[in-house]
């Protein structure tokens, strides 16, 4: 304890870590039944950083070219010394990253903790969801496989039905007309250095907004909660139980990546048939099936750019929904939203049922 | 006079000499299309008939006669510009009606047997069909009065006739063996023949029809393939094999530098067919050789015979390198089951069971020496796959281990920090 006194005493003569320490003592977290919940998000920052590290192991093997990259993952997972583990938990990882993402999303707007002076917290949060998304689909096509060569096909194809700029957009993701080495690189290359550096700076927005505005009590708790304010220092009570969370999540990756490692499958051949039944990332597939159902024409328009601009609408509203619900803002019990938050879970859960079990 | 007015002027007179030639060329076709071209009073007066006889117009459309420059004069005779029918088919137009079965070869051999005018069409297209046709069994049949025989059109179609490269003419390959059937599998129809008419349903349980019909291969063999088609026959005993080798070549070349070879002709069995049958080729197996029930073999050699033993160690090297593979890879299927990718499972797998094939087609060899040879080479390739094998399965037996301990550390370390938390919770009451 003495070195470590020392060690910190160091550290004290030469930086003023008194601001620090005392932001550390005076931070505290609101307990009540719903506290739960704030343990998500750190789940999901815990992932990203087990995402960054793995993704920094395979950077030392993996090749971003056409006719290296599968081959450097079959590398990986055979000859590189736990790489096969390194790579399972990287893909399950993300996965399961997305999946805690949209859990603390989805909780957060049902304790309505967009509510001023959050809305920014939200706003960026929505935005790290996209980022995230967009790690996963540019991650997905990287070991090149033939899987992961048309679903991106079919993904890209999509932005091509934006009027006006559809094809400059794919253009642009694609390198080319095609989904070739060319897009390969190009995926690399926003996968490791453009999204990234992008979600880094939202990231610290983010946690610096959380920790400068402290966690929100739901509205319909928050008259209860004030009448005997009941709180946990965040260092180190409210870290240590997180720190439960995340060991539980290193756990289950474990347990996925040994019993499930991630397959690689056949590697891309672009002159090859499309094989049957090809889906996106299950994060995708609610909107994938979506569209599946919108008619060719809709009133003599496109139905697919309809469906899409549709969505693109929808989306705006999630991302800015702190400036629609007037009566959160105010503290009120806004039910219509919370309404709207249910059928948009029904609906993800649904469609997505319905695109594994029920269709062609 | 420099280079370059030369030079301008040559073109200039290049010029005129192309301009010539097209204006001359345009003339030239147009009054050779004109010929065909002119409104038929044939077609004009049959379209409007009840069938049968508007038939004729309406399969016409379909046909690859069906062209600007023949007409139906080129078969029928007649006057195509006769107002009156009975001008347009008198016997003085030279009008013959409905041609009889001996007069259609030689019919159809007035434009198909003339490499000048069918280069009109096609430069490619062969010419020598009703040759051919002259030395079938058909032809020398029909030559000796016999008109059941098939002719052109028995194969063709009449009016309706397409290209053999058109999925809906009867000399398509999938749909050839059904058009010699019709004769050929009608058991009245070829009374008098004394020849068999199970070909056609013998024929589609072979593999060379499973080929061609579940697998949709159209260079799988069908009738024409090994009987020729416009010089149709029957291969002799001493062609079958050249007939087979025309695809199986290797096959064909093995047996002819081994000890059967003489044999067989000594003999007067026919080569391939001895062993695989003619017209239902079934897929061959490795029971086949050998020396128990099934085995081709036993058919000719007894126990003490040379053959007897060759064909029982034949077998058994083919049988062990067969059991070797198979071990091989349910091991690595077992170990790709449980996540674990074999980046070596490209090559000594697809090597060991090349070298099986490559042994099964040395059997024609009967030199166990050749065959023992490739079966040696297979089973080191499957041995080192079978290692892989057993190597991968090793090391999801490690990883389970693995988890087993990363999990009870994670647990112990979990475990530990609820019970610090606790330890603090109750500090902070006390």
């Amino acid at each position: 304890m003495d070195k470590l006194k020392k060690l910190s005493n160091w550290f004290e003569e030469r930086i003023d870590l008194s601001g620090i320490r005392k932001f550390m003592d005076k931070k505290v977290v609101p307990v009540h039944k719903q506290h739960f919940w704030y343990g998500i998000g750190g789940i999901t920052l815990f992932l990203f950083v087990t995402q960054i590290i793995t993704g920094i192991l395979l950077l030392l093997y993996y090749r971003p070219a056409a006719d290296s990259a599968y081959e450097s993952v079959q590398f990986i997972m055979t000859s590189v010394r736990f790489g096969w583990l390194i790579r399972s938990i990287h893909s399950w990882g993300a996965n399961l990253m997305i999946f805690f993402l949209f859990v603390h999303m989805f909780s957060t707007f049902f304790m309505k903790a967009y509510r001023k002076p959050r809305e920014m917290t939200w706003i960026s949060g929505a935005f790290l969801l996209i980022l995230a998304l967009a790690f996963g689909f540019s991650g997905y096509l990287l070991p090149w496989n033939k899987l992961a060569f048309f679903a991106t096909k079919v993904g890209t194809e999509m932005a091509a039905v934006v009027p006006g700029v559809g094809n400059h957009i794919l253009m642009f993701l694609r390198g080319g007309e095609d989904v070739t080495g060319a897009t390969l690189t190009r995926f690399f290359g926003f996968h490791v250095a453009l999204l990234p550096i992008t979600t880094f700076f939202i990231l610290l927005i983010h946690l610096v907004l959380i920790q400068a505005q402290g966690m929100s009590v739901p509205p319909s708790l928050e008259k209860e909660y004030n009448k005997n304010p009941k709180t946990m220092k965040f260092f180190p009570d409210f870290i240590l139980r997180d720190a439960v969370g995340w060991l539980a999540v290193l756990g289950l990756l474990g347990v996925l990546a040994a019993l499930f490692p991630w397959g690689l499958g056949e590697k891309a051949d672009p002159f090859a048939s499309a094989p049957m039944g090809i889906k996106p990332e299950w994060y995708f597939v609610f909107l994938f099936q979506t569209l599946k159902y919108i008619p060719g024409r809709i009133l003599g328009l496109n139905g697919e750019a309809l469906g899409i601009f549709v969505i693109g609408l929808g989306i705006l509203f999630w991302v800015f929904v702190p400036f629609f619900d007037h009566r959160a803002q105010k503290n009120l019990p806004s039910k219509t939203f919370t309404v709207i938050g249910i059928v948009l879970v029904l609906y993800i859960l649904v469609m997505t049922t319905i695109s594994y079990f029920f269709s062609s | 006079m420099n280079l370059t007015d030369i030079l301008q002027r040559e073109d200039a007179t290049l010029k005129k000499i192309e301009f010539i030639i097209l204006v001359l060329s345009s003339f030239s076709i147009a009054a050779f299309a004109q010929q065909g071209g002119n409104k038929s009073t044939c077609i004009a007066c049959h379209q409007d008939q009840d069938p049968p006889l508007s038939t004729p117009v309406e399969q016409l459309k379909t046909s690859v006669h069906n062209n600007p420059k023949l007409s139906c004069v080129g078969c029928h005779g007649g006057d195509p510009t006769a107002e009156d029918a009975d001008v347009a088919m008198s016997k003085a137009k030279g009008f013959i009606g409905k041609p009889k079965p001996e007069q259609i070869p030689k019919l159809c051999s007035k434009c198909h047997s003339s490499a000048t005018f069918m280069r009109i069409f096609n430069p490619n297209v062969p010419v020598d069909q009703y040759q051919l046709y002259l030395t079938s069994q058909h032809g020398i049949l029909l030559k000796k009065g016999d008109k059941k025989v098939a002719t052109c059109i028995s194969c063709h179609g009449v009016h309706d006739i397409k290209k053999a490269d058109d999925p809906t003419s009867p000399v398509f390959p999938a749909n050839i063996a059904d058009r010699c059937g019709k004769c050929h599998a009608d058991a009245d129809y070829m009374q008098g023949y004394s020849i068999p008419t199970d070909q056609l349903s013998e024929y589609k349980k072979s593999v060379h029809a499973q080929t061609l019909y579940k697998k949709g291969d159209l260079s799988a063999p069908t009738c024409n393939d090994c009987h020729g088609n416009h010089g149709a026959m029957p291969p002799g005993l001493s062609s079958v094999a050249n007939v087979c080798g025309t695809c199986h070549l290797v096959q064909s070349e093995y047996f002819s530098t081994s000890p059967h070879k003489e044999a067989f002709d000594d003999m007067g069995i026919s080569e391939c067919e001895a062993c695989h049958g003619n017209h239902a080729i079934h897929r061959t197996s490795d029971q086949m050789i050998g020396i128990d029930e099934k085995a081709v073999c036993t058919q000719c050699h007894d126990e003490d015979s040379q053959g007897f033993k060759t064909a029982a160690i034949m077998r058994n090297g083919i049988d062990s390198l067969a059991t070797e593979i198979s071990m091989a890879e349910a091991m690595i299927n077992k170990a790709n089951q449980a996540g674990v990718e074999i980046q070596d499972k490209a090559l000594n797998l697809p090597n060991s069971k090349d070298a099986l094939i490559q042994s099964r087609v040395l059997i024609h060899t009967l030199s166990t020496e050749k065959v023992g040879e490739k079966i040696k080479q297979g089973l080191k390739a499957a041995t080192k796959a079978l290692e892989i094998g057993r190597q991968a399965l090793k090391e999801v037996g490690h990883r389970r281990n693995m988890l087993i301990i990363m999990v009870v550390l994670t647990l112990l370390v979990a475990g530990f920090l609820v019970l610090y938390i606790r330890f603090r919770e109750g500090n902070d009451a006390r």
